[in-house]
């Protein structure tokens, strides 16, 4: 029968915001002193996975979710295009900025250099899927 | 006296803690009501530590003279957030403890439906609440509760919490309806799929037409590039992003064709656990409402839904053959209801629609859905073996008008013997359905709706009596 909220999604919208903030923070953490503590790399860890995972999105072209990866990996990229503050013009110049991003990831994790623009790029995607999130989250308790 | 300089920090951080003082309030008063035991209480006390902890962090950072002498750091800001955020989740569990008072629970359920999710799970918990919404629904929290907890860095709270805990809701009018609840099987079904992984084994099976598909896309995309469209953010005129709508329809269709094959496995599931009883109460709860062609992204239309579940009832192959058990009126029922919604579908017209093509897809998976359902029941099924042996018994006793908690003289023992819940809940069914006027007879009733109610109490009692008869038994 039918759920009088939607709980399930709710929390997980929530719990991204969450996730979102915790890779701001790490890369704040980071900008201000080009180190990385065990926690702030786990966190970058999941960033990277969480790119990963919008990627496999993006390639969905079926109409069929076959596991429960596949429709997290299609939220992920639905939700990651919302997050994009630049206009895209198609989905593969959309996955290169993706994969931007994910290669900025795994630059800062092998302690490789990285230009300012690049770490406020990352910022400012993880910035936006956060507040995006968080405001799904809040639209499924307000009334319409 | 005015405040000096930069203190903003500082009445950020006091009035979270405020807010965080207001909820133990509330949380105290909910802890100092009554309750079924145990699931109620344990989510009440995993607020109060959990509020508690916030409380002690937030103190904490206010004690941090450096911070709180500056303007709001972003650092700041979002540790605040993840703590406030935390605050107003636990808000919102508490609203499934409102309703589960025990003065509102539909107690008579709680044991036997302990009992159902024990066969299947461990170290779990539930609450039964009433709601204002007309619904039946399960709600498992765990997941969500783990996904909030740990990203909000309190996941250590959660040690010892039970690792499954559902919540389950009735429609506040129906609480007294007992056999209506029947209608939770299908719920608990949902939790059997997920904890089997049936979707890895079924959805390879879901057959999507690729023409109609590409015919359905073409046309969303030609009427929202005319109007645009908030949901996909697509404005009018942009040709640009016919990608974006190609991507949003694949994905809609997606979740489509997964919920409906999670549902009608939910119904399967509910068959193999109690029988007729399922269908029979299925249709009494949404007949009423005539919205059998009513489908939406989650819910496939009771049409598709009944003719499955009758299907599955009667069928000898693949079903559960409850034909060869059934009396002839019951029978004719189940087939009058097969026949009804065996009329072709207004749905499934010239117009193609995701939900059209969903329908179609998921054609393929039917049988295997009924097949999945029996193996993964295998030995805790309620089968038609035990409903031929009992029901027909328990039947009497309701024309008796006795409550149908046990068996006289069991065949093989010769002694009496305590009825089955399941037994007991198929019989009310089945005495409802026979259409049999002792009962209202002997009440001296003629008006429907007062021996219906009649009737449902008397069940109610059989699975009340039978709980007292196995406490004394132990």
């Amino acid at each position: 029968m039918r759920n009088e909220l939607d709980f399930a999604e709710h929390s997980q919208l929530l719990g991204e915001g969450l996730f979102a903030d915790k890779v701001v923070l790490a890369l704040s953490h980071f900008s201000k002193t080009h180190q990385l503590g065990e926690q702030e790399r786990q966190v970058l860890e999941r960033g990277k996975e969480f790119l990963s995972e919008v990627i496999e999105g993006g390639n969905f072209a079926e109409g069929v979710f076959h596991s429960a990866r596949d429709v997290a990996s299609a939220k992920a990229f639905a939700h990651a295009v919302d997050s994009v503050a630049i206009r895209v013009s198609s989905k593969s110049e959309f996955l290169r900025y993706i994969d931007e991003l994910q290669s900025t990831v795994k630059k800062i994790l092998a302690n490789e250099h990285i230009s300012d623009a690049q770490l406020v790029q990352l910022d400012d995607f993880f910035s936006s899927y956060g507040r995006m999130q968080f405001q799904r989250s809040r639209g499924m308790l307000e009334p319409v | 006296m005015q405040r000096q300089g930069l203190y903003l920090t500082t009445h950020l951080l006091q009035l979270s803690l405020d807010r965080s003082k207001a909820l133990n309030v509330e949380l105290q008063r909910l802890n100092s009501k009554q309750y079924p035991p145990t699931g109620p209480n344990r989510l009440i006390e995993l607020a109060l530590r959990t509020n508690e902890r916030v409380s002690k962090d937030l103190s904490a950072m206010l004690a941090d003279q450096v911070a709180v002498e500056a303007i709001p750091s972003r650092e700041i800001e979002i540790n605040l957030r993840a703590k406030t955020r935390l605050l107003s989740f636990l808000h919102l569990l508490m609203q499934y403890v409102e309703g589960a008072e025990i003065q509102f629970s539909p107690s008579t359920l709680v044991v036997p439906l302990r009992r159902l999710l024990k066969k299947h799970f461990r170290n779990f918990d539930f609450i039964v609440r009433v709601s204002r919404w007309y619904n039946y629904s399960i709600l498992p929290l765990i997941e969500g509760m783990q996904k909030v907890f740990s990203e909000a860095g309190y996941s250590s709270l959660l040690t010892g919490f039970p690792s499954q805990f559902f919540v389950i809701n009735c429609p506040v009018s129906e609480r007294r309806n007992v056999p209506t609840h029947c209608i939770f099987a299908h719920e608990i079904g949902h939790t059997l799929y997920k904890k089997y992984g049936l979707a890895d084994t079924l959805l390879p099976l879901v057959s999507v037409n690729e023409s109609e598909l590409r015919q359905l896309i073409t046309t969303l995309a030609r009427q929202l590039l005319e109007t645009g469209d908030r949901e996909t953010k697509v404005t009018a005129g942009d040709v640009f992003q016919e990608w974006r709508i190609d991507q949003a329809v694949r994905s809609k269709l997606g979740m489509i064709t997964w919920h409906w094959v999670e549902e009608l496995a939910a119904d399967a599931l509910a068959l193999c656990l109690l029988g007729p009883a399922y269908l029979f109460a299925f249709v009494y709860f949404v007949g009423p409402f005539a919205s059998i062609d009513d489908s939406s992204d989650k819910h496939p239309p009771d049409r598709m839904r009944i003719a499955f579940m009758c299907d599955m009832l009667l069928s000898q192959e693949d079903g559960l053959a409850y034909n060869k058990v059934l009396d002839k009126t019951t029978r004719d029922y189940i087939e009058q209801w097969k026949a009804y919604v065996s009329r072709p579908s207004p749905m499934l017209g010239a117009e193609i629609t995701p939900h059209s093509i969903a329908a179609d897809a998921i054609k393929p998976v039917l049988r295997r859905i009924m097949i999945e359902a029996k193996r993964i029941t295998y030995g805790r099924r309620y089968t038609p073996t035990r409903f031929k042996r009992d029901v027909p018994l328990l039947w009497e006793n309701l024309a008796n008008g006795n409550p149908p908690n046990e068996i006289v003289g069991d065949w093989v023992t010769g002694k009496p013997r305590i009825a089955e819940a399941e037994a007991i809940l198929n019989a009310g069914w089945v005495y409802l359905i026979s259409g049999d006027d002792r009962y209202a007879k002997l009440l001296g009733l003629s008006d429907q709706w007062k021996v219906t109610n009649k009737l449902f109490d008397l069940v109610s009692k059989g699975l009340e009596y039978v709980e007292i008869q196995r406490r004394w038994r132990r």
